[in-house]
């Protein structure tokens, strides 16, 4: 894990929705808050949880399990809320579990390629295996503001796709083809 | 750096300076000897060309230069300024207009119309600074002979100074005198000589004088000196052209003298800015929402801290009377003149005018008003409807105006002024009203009213009509006004704006538009309500009246809540059904119901559950992706740091007036495929017998009188009932036949069968029950795509008020009101009536009605 070329260190943020992780990276959160009270926004797609007040902006919450097709979270006090920034809005993020914040080189991590945009890649904007782990940063621009389904099974595969081009091209992120 | 931002400044700053530029040029327009206006102009054109040049936009460098030297040229005009020079100085501005879009682009096709335009200037500049030269010559000549050559100028001559010497021996002055003038006017035209004709034919001269003239253009000056040298005793022949021949000390002298003084302008302009701060909008709207938050945070101690001690106490007061200072002053640093939205309108009307050949004068109060910025940004476009609309259908021809008794120039008005907390525009035409016949056909003819309604139509009734979309009443559409569109976009634009719009009108004599707007839309007062737990705010501006209603108040037709309050019978809508949070048409004991009105004048009733309180507070934006109806318009953070939501009163009444009748079609349409489905099926199991289900007859109605409405509920009938899920939500289908009627169809099916239904009827009777839920089913799944998962049927037989009453207890299905969908089966020659009951949930039936509108678009 030591940096090589003196490139900048990037940090994520690692979470879980039904036992799989995920990560997005940190310059993209805001914070991550405890659950706060939440009132419910009329007529909102289904995995719009409501509003909530971030210190005097009302920002929305979007239950993440939701969202990616899985049954809804329990909405109890110690669900974390991952407030982020996606396509220049603010959005809280309810997830299961923040599990950790991990720093690395970030040359390791996989960007998905520019040939790849526009497919199920975009669900996903790269990824990092760290031995057996792989983790899966989501491309939340659009999995925040799409209005297509999207099920987590669906970033799951894109994101051990990504992870085998990377392989195949003896994981030089500079020769993918 | 930044230059984006940099843009914007100069954006901004510049759009100014075009106000300035048109407003002077409209105000030379009229008063063309009022040097002032020349001035301003001039300046504001210099400093729009400094700022350019500094930013490095050639492109608008050019034209304020060429614009400035044009002006400066007119300045020293000794006619008047006439109406083509100013629409040459007009074109200008617009010219600069075009290129403040795109400060940057200095390359895209306008290169051509520019270059015409600047040699435009020039050509005129030439002229203008010839002028001038007449003006320092004055002494030379007589103020006759200036007006002669300016005018010549003016008409696009270029004059010429021709300086004769005769011999000094000449014999006959006269007669070479005499012979000069012929060869000059076979080659132009003379405006003047020094001495005069008379004088020269007199000999009262010595042996030298000057023609001004101007030459035809088949003659070049050195063709008419070759022939006036021709002339015997002609010494010499100077032709010079006019500038040349101006004296060159005096007009240095005059241009130092300008200089000066255009220096002295700019030092008393920079003066006056450092009064003056630009902000950017983002760090206003930031501090603004540090005060609210500030705001927020002291409720929170008053509501702790109060009453702890007396020093706590004091100090909170004053924390109050500071913050409110505080918050007064923040608000009012977004406050601008409305002048600034009003300044182009003269321009535009100016146009309007000429292009419609009318004459039309704009006149403009209260432009010093102010109100918040963002609103005034909002402004310009329904401003702008109204005018034209007033310049366009309003104004009548002159000629017209002046057949009826009318000055033949029209008059507009624009006015503004504060009212309260409010700022009222009013835009009033003094020119032919509203017909209010041609606006009935009109209404007719579109199918927007009744016959009947036509007769007695009043004024009253006429503004909406006018407000509402698709409806023009111009007999020719034109480019200015005219598509119908524009009063239906003036109105929501200005609902949006939590404003509202009146239309008052004399046939013949005026017509007149009140728009009144809140001051600010970032603080509102709202009145707070609570709907199942939830605190929602409404706007206090479209809130009339809170009424308490008692249950005989209420009257229902078609599935419509109906009160009737002073005489005038309104709608009412369930807050908490608009919302989504489930039925209620359980209507007993009091109803708290807030009346309320939007921006059209439309009066509905919301009931709510309790009303809670009022405040003022900071509208915060809430994000309009998330959802599928846009019910809410913003969001205030109450004291206790929850947010509650403002409605958007407007979109909730339309919702209200939609709903039900939008439920009632795509039940209709789901019964029709249902039963479509049926007869195929119950066609296949009565082979041979000839089956029709006429087109069912659907109703929504509320549950306690379901019984009644499907005959006595003392009668007995056999229900086949089952309750399908999809998803979160579930729906309970029932098909009840009169007892008589099953047994009838058991007996065609099955003849010589048990009249008291042993096994073999009853399965026979579940599966027809089936049948006719599940084709109500498979129509659903069809319409909505998705997958409805029945649970197994089960049969009763019994009075059908018990059979009601249990299926309903049982169900888990809460809501209070139901679908049915009235049946006949005729089977061969007998009728047989069947009731079909949909039981939706409230959300199934929202979750249902979003898939088929999304599914059909």
């Amino acid at each position: 894990m030591a940096s090589t070329g003196g490139r900048e260190n990037v940090q994520l943020v690692v979470f879980t929705l039904d036992q799989e992780e995920f990560a997005c990276l940190i310059f993209r959160v805001r914070e991550v808050i405890k659950a706060v009270p939440v009132t419910p926004l009329p007529h909102s797609l289904e995995y719009v949880k409501g509003v909530f007040n971030l210190r005097g902006e009302v920002v929305p919450l979007v239950d993440l399990r939701r969202r990616l097709s899985l049954s809804e979270a329990q909405f109890v006090k110690d669900n974390p809320i991952i407030v982020v920034e996606a396509g220049a809005k603010i959005f809280g993020l309810l997830v299961d579990t923040v599990k950790d914040l991990i720093r690395l080189p970030e040359e390791e991590i996989l960007k998905t390629p520019e040939e790849l945009k526009g497919s199920s890649a975009d669900l996903v904007s790269g990824v990092v295996e760290e031995g057996e782990r792989l983790l899966i940063i989501l491309n939340l621009d659009h999995i925040l503001t799409s209005n297509k389904e999207i099920a987590m099974e669906e970033i799951i595969i894109a994101g051990r796709q990504l992870a085998a081009v990377y392989e195949l091209s003896d994981q030089s992120p500079g020769e993918v083809t | 750096m930044d230059m984006y931002a940099y843009e914007e400044l100069f954006k901004s700053e510049a759009e100014e300076y075009m106000q300035i530029l048109n407003r002077c040029l409209l105000n030379l327009e009229k008063d063309p000897q009022n040097k002032e206006y020349l001035l301003e102009a001039f300046r504001a054109s210099h400093s729009l060309k400094g700022m350019a040049a500094t930013m490095g936009y050639q492109q608008i460098t050019d034209i304020a230069h060429g614009l400035e030297t044009y002006l400066e040229a007119l300045k020293s005009d000794l006619m008047e300024t006439s109406a083509k020079k100013l629409d040459l100085a007009f074109e200008g501005v617009d010219l600069l207009q075009h290129a403040l879009k795109d400060p940057q682009d200095s390359d895209s096709g306008d290169v051509e119309k520019k270059n015409e335009l600047l040699s435009k200037f020039n050509e005129a500049r030439d002229r203008e600074t010839s002028i001038e030269e007449v003006k320092q010559v004055g002494d030379l000549i007589g103020k006759k002979e200036q007006e002669l050559l300016v005018q010549a100028i003016c008409s696009g001559e270029k004059p010429y100074l021709v300086r004769l010497v005769l011999d000094e021996d000449t014999m006959m002055k006269s007669v070479r005198c005499h012979q000069v003038f012929q060869i000059m006017e076979e080659c132009g035209e003379v405006i003047f000589s020094i001495p005069s004709r008379e004088d020269l034919d007199e000999e009262n001269f010595a042996f030298s004088f000057q023609v001004g003239m101007t030459l035809n253009s088949d003659f070049s000056p050195e063709a008419l000196g070759e022939r006036l040298l021709g002339i015997m005793d002609i010494a010499e022949a100077a032709i010079v052209p006019w500038e040349e021949a101006a004296f060159s000390a005096e007009k240095e002298e005059n241009r130092t003298v300008s200089g000066q003084h255009t220096a002295r302008e700019e030092k008393s302009a920079s003066d006056s800015e450092e009064t003056i701060v630009k902000v950017e909008t983002h760090k206003l709207d930031n501090l603004i929402n540090l005060v609210g938050e500030l705001v927020v945070t002291k409720n929170r101690l008053e509501e702790f801290g109060l009453g702890y001690s007396e020093e706590v106490d004091s100090s909170l007061g004053h924390l109050k009377r500071v913050l409110a200072d505080l918050q007064n002053t923040a608000t009012r640093l977004r406050m601008v003149p409305i002048g600034q939205v009003f300044y182009r309108f003269p321009r535009m009307m100016r146009d309007i005018c000429r292009e419609r050949n009318k004459e039309i004068r704009l006149q403009i109060s209260g432009e010093k008003t102010e109100l918040d910025r963002t609103i005034i940004n909002q402004l310009a476009d329904p401003l702008v409807h109204l005018l034209r609309n007033a310049a366009d259908h309003g104004i009548e021809t002159p000629e017209l105006r002046k057949s009826m008794g009318k000055e033949a120039e029209g008059t507009v008005f624009l006015k503004a002024h504060h009212e309260g907390n409010r700022i009222v525009i009013t835009v009033e035409d003094d020119g032919a009203g509203i017909d209010m016949e041609k606006v009935a056909k009109k209404a007719l003819d579109r199918g927007l009213i009744s016959e009947e309604e036509v007769s007695g139509i009043d004024m009253d009734d006429i503004i909406p009509l006018i407000l509402k979309s698709g409806f023009s009443t111009s007999e020719q559409i034109t480019d200015i006004s005219g598509r119908g569109v524009g009063m239906d976009a003036v109105r929501s634009k200005i609902e949006e704006l939590h404003g509202s719009i009146k239309l008052e009108s004399e046939p013949g004599v005026y017509t007149r538009f009140i728009i009144r707007l809140p001051l600010t839309l970032a603080i509102m007062k709202t009145l707070m309500v609570s709907v199942v737990g939830q605190v929602y705010s409404i706007p206090m501006d479209k809130v009339k009246e809170i009424v308490y209603l008692k249950e005989d108040e209420l009257k229902e037709s078609d599935g419509n809540l109906l009160a009737t309050l002073r005489e005038e019978e309104k709608s009412l809508y369930s807050l908490r059904e608009l919302l989504g949070k489930g039925v209620s048409r359980n209507h007993s004991g009091t109803l708290t119901v807030v009346m309320v009105e939007d921006a059209g004048g439309k009066t509905a009733g919301l009931i709510v559950d309790e009303i809670v309180g009022h405040q003022e507070a900071m509208i915060k934006p809430v994000s309009e992706e998330l959802v599928r109806q846009n019910v809410v318009s913003g969001a205030i953070v109450l004291g206790n740091g929850n947010v509650s939501l403002v409605l958007d009163i407007a979109g909730l009444l339309k919702m209200g007036e939609h709903l039900l009748s939008q439920q009632q079609d795509l039940l209709k349409e789901l019964a029709n495929i249902g039963v479509g489905n049926a007869v195929t099926s119950l066609s296949a199991m009565l082979k041979d017998q000839k089956i029709f289900i006429q087109v069912p007859e659907v109703s929504i109605m509320p549950l306690q009188e379901v019984p009644e409405s499907c005959g006595d509920p003392e009668n007995d009938v056999t229900a086949i009932y089952c309750e399908a899920k999809c998803g979160h939500y579930s729906i309970l289908i029932l098909f009840m036949l009169p007892l008589n009627a099953a047994k009838i169809i058991v007996e065609r099916i099955l003849p010589g069968s048990d009249p008291d239904f042993g096994e073999m009827e009853r399965s026979l009777l579940m599966e027809l029950g089936n049948i006719m839920t599940g084709s109500y089913l498979s129509a659903l799944s069809f319409m909505t795509d998705d997958t409805y998962k029945a649970l197994p049927p089960r049969l009763s037989i019994d009075m059908s008020g018990a059979v009601l009453g249990t299926i309903i207890s049982e169900s888990s299905v809460v809501d209070d009101y139901m679908v049915i969908v009235k049946t006949v089966l005729q089977i061969d020659d007998e009728e047989i009536e069947g009731n079909l009951l949909v039981l939706p949930e409230w959300n199934a039936l929202q979750a249902i009605y979003q898939k088929i509108r999304c599914s059909t678009g």
